[in-house]
């Protein structure tokens, strides 16, 4: 017999304490106290908040209309085949095209070696201006970030300036041709390295100075303590600029159109498929194919983020989603609404929030209650 | 010399003075605790033992080494956190371990010397757990473990207790003082508890202001207070402030008090009473120091009330300050001290020690 059903003389009794708790606790003839809600792993906007619903909806109809239906038309046309019946002819003729293997491994291998330079180059950039003693910051920063002034392309012709036929430091090449691989991989690293820097510099921003001290107090080399205590606690931010870095390679059209010469990629793939032979078929299926590492890459990026919460010590309790429960922060003009709101749909998140640091510099970023208020400062003397 | 010896240390932050001219000497095995307010220096100083803090001026001798220059890893200690330290990355095993690697030991002795150390803390068999799957006071234990691992020859634990619930602390406190003795490594511990402080200490070093105000056992520490500051911050007590009459007696308004020790006539002397040593007695039964006083307030704790008493029901401006007396419940019998009721009290002449300060 279930004791949670009403039949169940027991049923009722569960079913009627939180009634009485409810009663006993509010005084006599006063209604019952409302409670606010326990905190949800997802805020959600408070019922009779004017305009609420009406911009979550405006948001989501947005988001339908420019990026759903696109993908769900790209995704039907590379399931159709030429008279309009569903079939998976495309995928099959897409296999059997001279050069779309070899452009598929290309486009792999092209973006693991960018990844592979980026990130130690990226990490050893943000690692100087937030751990060093390293004068003008804010200008090394500031250059850091520089290539993103312009489009990806602009960069790619520089590298064709410099190292192309008439380039003054083509010699630097040893005879070999900047146009194809080696001009893609240069270019692209060049591009990629600000997104890479700014994820990296958060990670890196925040450390537990207590984790240092214990590593000093505890003999460790300086490598020892670097293995130990910096990777590890910026090891989310890496994971998210290696995935960063690696999408947008895989994307990346204007370097290949460029610099690529005859060196096939799937991005430039698509454009002459779709554009130069008119078979939007194909170049749908070229774009399922690239959509698949973004799709992967996405859904690590969700792994680590559950990770990283389970990762942090006891003692920090993590800001979160909904973990505000206060009177701010609910409104559209704070950064927190657009980060909780835009979550879902925003892979290029700069890093992770909290990088796994302790409870001594880490503050929640505007939550109304401390929740991990910084117990005591790196050299406050007590 | 002692085991650890501290000559005139001090430590300046800008204009903020965190220690000024500390002298210490610690022998070997015993448990110090360095006890006062925060912002006191106590956590400077112990930091400036573990070379994580750099003095501006004086020395540190420890085991006949001057230590004073040494990074922290070339120092001989342990030293456990407030908020534990442990490495979130690694599991318990090897964060116990992590001293021990640096220290490049034997692979085998490694894994028995953890297992040793989780026996010792009473967590045997945690070693594949991350601290994040552990409790405040387990995450404790283990950073006791660690600190104590490479079998250093000075702990030193830096409010090792306040991050816990009031439960936990008194058990655990209890366990480290009794590994403490079991493996008599000298230690080093600072608190503002002074509850703690006296439960745990061989010695207590009470400080203010960068500056050592006391140094004595818990006994002396709590019945013979060097000056007000100290009286004032362990326990409870009334300021007694009073001019010696003759050799024996303390004039005190209209009051004459014998007194436990000799007194200079004429002199100013300030004395620290104990609430507890205050006794209440019969109107027919005689003891010296006694008279009468009336009951102004009367706060029921539970074990025992706290009484506060005008000395002669007397009012005015050379009234004599009202005493705090501590009555307990067993000793009262039910009876009950109501406002405005008049107790026959004495002092017993033994209890009432001027404080070697001046007044």
């Amino acid at each position: 017999m279930n004791p949670f059903s009403p039949s169940h003389p027991l049923g009722h009794a569960l079913g009627d304490a939180p009634a009485a708790a409810t009663l006993a606790l509010s005084p006599a003839g006063a209604s019952p106290v409302a409670y606010p809600p326990a905190p949800r792993p997802f805020t959600r906007l408070r019922g009779g908040e004017p305009g609420s619903h009406a911009l979550l909806l405006l948001a989501a109809l947005a988001l339908a209309l420019f990026l759903l239906a696109p993908l769900a038309t790209l995704f039907s046309h590379s399931l159709l085949d030429d008279a309009g019946q569903p079939s998976l002819q495309r995928f099959r003729e897409f296999l059997a095209t001279p050069g779309m293997a070899a452009a598929t491994g290309n486009t792999l291998w092209v973006a693991l070696l960018v990844t592979a330079i980026t990130l130690p180059l990226a990490f050893l950039y943000a690692y100087a201006i937030q751990r060093s003693a390293l004068p003008f910051k804010p200008l090394w920063r500031v250059l850091g970030l520089s290539p993103l002034l312009g489009p990806s392309l602009v960069g790619a012709i520089g590298f064709i300036q410099w190292f192309g036929t008439q380039g003054v430091l083509k010699s630097w090449l040893g005879g070999g041709s900047v146009y194809g691989a080696p001009g893609i991989v240069m270019a692209t690293v060049f591009a990629a390295f600000p997104h890479a820097l700014m994820i990296l510099v958060v990670a890196l921003a925040t450390a537990d100075a207590r984790l240092y001290e214990a590593a000093d107090a505890l003999g460790a080399s300086r490598w020892r303590r670097f293995t130990t205590v910096t990777l590890p606690a910026a090891r989310y931010g890496l994971i998210s600029a290696a995935l960063v870095v690696f999408a947008y390679s895989i994307s990346e059209f204007g370097i290949p159109k460029v610099i690529g010469g005859n060196f096939q990629v799937l991005a430039v793939e698509i454009y002459i498929q779709a554009v130069g032979l008119q078979n939007f078929g194909r170049g749908a299926v070229v774009a399922m194919l690239l959509l698949a590492p973004v799709l992967l890459a996405f859904v690590i990026d969700r792994q680590v983020q559950r990770r990283q919460q389970a990762s942090l010590t006891a003692r920090a309790v993590p800001t979160w989603r909904g973990r505000t429960g206060g009177a701010t922060c609910r409104w559209p003009c704070s950064w927190r609404w657009w980060r909780a709101r835009c979550w879902p749909c925003w892979p290029w998140r700069p890093g992770p929030r909290s990088s796994a640091s302790g409870p001594t510099t880490w503050r929640p970023r505007c939550a109304t209650t401390p929740t991990a208020w910084p117990r005591r400062g790196w050299a406050t003397p007590t | 010399m002692a085991h650890l010896q501290i000559e005139s240390l001090g430590k300046r932050y800008g204009p903020f003075v965190a220690l000024a001219g500390i002298d210490l000497a610690v022998e070997r095995g015993e448990f110090v605790v360095l006890l006062g307010p925060s912002g006191c220096g106590k956590t400077t100083l112990l930091r400036a033992i573990a070379g994580l803090e750099r003095q501006d001026e004086g020395r540190i001798v420890h085991a006949g080494r001057d230590i004073s220059a040494l990074p922290p890893g070339q120092r001989d200690y342990g030293i456990v956190f407030q908020s534990y330290a442990l490495f979130p990355n690694l599991d318990v095993g090897r964060n116990v371990a992590y001293g021990l690697d640096a220290r490049r030991s034997a692979r085998n002795g490694l894994r028995q010397r953890v297992e040793e150390m989780l026996q010792l803390v009473g967590l045997p068999g945690t070693e594949r757990k991350l601290p994040s799957q552990l409790s405040g006071g387990q995450q404790q234990r283990i950073a006791l473990a660690r600190a104590l691992a490479t079998r250093p020859d000075l702990l030193l634990l830096d409010e090792p207790l306040s991050a816990l619930d009031a439960i936990e602390r008194v058990r655990l406190r209890g366990e480290i003082r009794a590994l403490q003795r079991r493996l008599g490594v000298t230690t080093l511990m600072v608190t503002h508890d002074q509850e703690e402080a006296l439960a745990m200490a061989d010695r207590i070093v009470v400080m203010r202001s960068g500056r050592i105000q006391q140094v004595g056992d818990p006994r002396t520490i709590y019945h013979q207070p060097h000056n007000a500051f100290v009286a004032d911050f362990i326990g409870r007590g009334n300021l007694i402030e009073g001019t010696a009459a003759d050799a024996e007696h303390l004039r005190l308004a209209g009051l004459t008090l014998r007194c436990g020790t000799a007194l200079q006539a004429g002199r100013r002397y300030r004395f620290n009473l104990r609430p507890e040593d205050i006794r209440l007695l019969d109107t027919v039964e005689r003891a010296p120091n006694s008279f009468y006083a009336q009951v102004e307030h009367c706060e029921f704790l539970g074990a025992f009330s706290l009484v506060t008493l005008r000395p002669g029901g007397s009012t005015g401006r050379d009234a004599v300050p009202t005493l705090v007396a501590q009555f307990s419940s067993n000793y009262l019998a039910g009876r009950p001290v109501e406002p405005g009721a008049m107790l026959r009290i004495a002092i017993p002449p033994e209890h009432l020690l001027p404080m070697p300060e001046a007044a």
